[in-house]
């Protein structure tokens, strides 16, 4: 027996007005604690797919279920109970007086006791370093700290799907890299991410698998080292793989392997070229 | 996704091509000859006059809908509370406690909650089929300094934006199992704090950043602006003017001398 995907996306079309299709037959299956990178151009139907993983958007024709739930029958508020959804822009979510009351805000939502809302804000505040900010209006943070509110205030939901809109734009690379690695600290700890992003080089470090969306339609699937030499695919969606992965298939002719994604794996690669030259 | 992010809508009808400021013109006549209608029959040819400008100027069918979906909840809790609380002359067809129903207050009631959805109309009428830099300049020629002129046309420009923003929010929240659903008037209404505080904040950070956008452009740096697009008053705007001066006063006499438009339903 195989186990019950996280998401299953079954034809899924979706229509903003009859004139204008913006997901035209989607087919996708979304495993449990998967680290899947959503990516395409804009207008490709990204986030069009992702808001129909916790209800925001209903299908037009086919369906999507979440472990086994069809989002039609549940409002967005019992969604989140399961799945996460961090905006793009974290001004859309924040209101509260305090950081600790904004993180306090979701799981309120979901019926939990005073003792519970107070350890979960105190494990968000810790899990992003927000603990000085606490008592601090969220509103009159900084960008990047303004976004790690966002994004802590999801987490503190503990939700087993978390989905991120382009988590790293407009973060310089310390706060990139810091949101990052607490990301996947969620996905060892047995989260399921969905990560939609214009980045290359951040879904090929971080993903394990890519969906290439364009016009609505899902050009190409697979791991991240598979799917960057789909130069075809990539080239449809107006992509291009990471400037390391492409340096990298440059180099095939002197036996680089074209599935390096990383300046780590790189240097690794040529290690291994110079001692196997005679 | 919103329907629109800009109330302009691009075309070439006479509409389009006419004067703003002849528009305007017939903004403010139409808007203060609807304010003394209360007669329903004329509202609905007044709403029917303006359906007709909207679709021959080209506008489209979804913008139309839009508008009514904005008014009709302010027409529809109108009409009823004037149907249902206001006095009428007549003998009542139903009578409890404060409510008098009758054909009278009926009709009074649908037509000055329709006058809401005409004055709209008229008003978008101009929106629709105004570019913003000629709303700015029509606005700017009859005096208006060009700042509050700009703010006008930035405000009308920021609307359909800020309703996207409000439905993005609104979508934030919910994702966070804010439930806008359940139960009664009161706490339904307490659940769109968090989206409206959000929404405040966003707008006053919006507001700054524009603000700042404008600033680093120059706006204001000098004392006189000169202006690379200039309104020409043509002859058929002349001609516009007087039909609408003409009509609006032919209209005010017979409102006057004849009482056009005073009963609900005898014209």
């Amino acid at each position: 027996m195989t186990a019950q995907p996280a998401i299953a996306v079954r034809d899924l079309i979706y229509r903003y007005d009859p004139e204008l299709p913006a997901l035209e037959g989607v087919d996708l299956e979304i495993e449990n604690n998967a680290y899947l990178g959503v990516i395409g151009q804009n207008g490709s139907g990204k986030t069009t797919l992702v808001k129909h993983f916790n209800g925001l958007l209903k299908p037009t024709e086919g369906r999507v279920q979440v472990f086994g739930m069809d989002t039609r029958q549940a409002s967005v508020g019992q969604m989140a109970h399961s799945v996460g959804y961090v905006f793009q822009n974290p001004d859309h979510q924040i209101f509260c007086a305090t950081t600790r009351e904004e993180i306090a805000f979701g799981p309120r939502n979901l019926g939990m006791n005073d003792a519970e809302v107070q350890e979960r804000v105190e494990d968000a505040l810790d899990a992003f370093e927000l603990g000085p900010y606490a008592d601090v209006p969220p509103a009159v943070l900084g960008y990047g700290l303004r976004r790690k509110v966002s994004i802590a205030a999801v987490y503190a939901m503990r939700p087993q799907i978390l989905i991120l809109d382009e988590p790293t734009a407009g973060l310089d690379r310390r706060s990139a890299d810091e949101l990052m690695r607490r990301v996947d600290a969620m996905h060892a700890e047995g989260h399921t991410i969905v990560l939609v992003s214009h980045d290359m080089q951040l879904v090929a470090t971080h993903c394990r698998e890519i969906v290439v969306m364009d016009e609505g339609r899902i050009l190409a699937q697979g791991p991240p080292e598979a799917v960057f030499q789909e130069h075809e695919a990539l080239a449809r969606a107006s992509l291009a793989p990471p400037p390391v992965t492409a340096l990298a298939q440059r180099l095939g002719d002197l036996g680089m392997p074209g599935d390096v994604l990383t300046i780590e794996a790189f240097c690794r690669a040529l290690g291994r070229l110079r001692e196997a030259r005679p | 996704m919103s329907l629109m992010y800009d109330l302009y809508q691009p075309g070439r009808s006479p509409l389009h091509r006419a004067d703003p400021r002849v528009k305007l013109l017939g903004v403010v006549c139409a808007s203060a000859a609807l304010l003394t209608i209360q007669n329903l029959w004329l509202i609905l040819l007044a709403l029917a006059g303006v359906h007709g400008l909207l679709l021959g100027a080209g506008v489209r069918r979804e913008r139309i809908l839009w508008i009514w979906r904005v008014t009709l909840p302010t027409v529809l809790l109108i009409a009823i509370l004037w149907a249902l609380l206001n006095p009428t002359p007549e003998e009542p067809w139903l009578a409890w406690w404060l409510i008098r129903l009758s054909a009278y207050n009926l009709a009074q009631g649908l037509a000055i909650g329709l006058r809401i959805a005409a004055l709209a109309f008229v008003v978008f009428c101009w929106l629709f089929t105004t570019e913003q830099s000629d709303l700015v300049l029509g606005l700017v020629s009859l005096g208006l300094p060009y700042t509050w002129g700009l703010v006008l046309a930035m405000a009308l420009r920021y609307l359909p934006t800020l309703g996207s923003a409000f439905r993005t929010i609104s979508e934030a929240q919910q994702a966070r199992a804010l439930d806008l659903t359940r139960g009664g008037p009161v706490r339904r209404a307490k659940a769109y704090i968090p989206i409206t505080v959000a929404m405040l904040i966003a707008s006053l950070r919006t507001t700054q950043h524009v603000s700042y956008a404008l600033e680093s452009r120059a706006l204001g740096a000098l004392p006189h602006r000169t202006y690379l697009r200039q309104l020409h008053f043509r002859p058929r705007d002349w001609a516009y003017t007087i039909g609408i001066l003409l009509a609006t006063g032919v209209f005010f006499w017979a409102r006057l001398a004849l009482g056009l438009g005073t009963h609900p339903l005898a014209l």
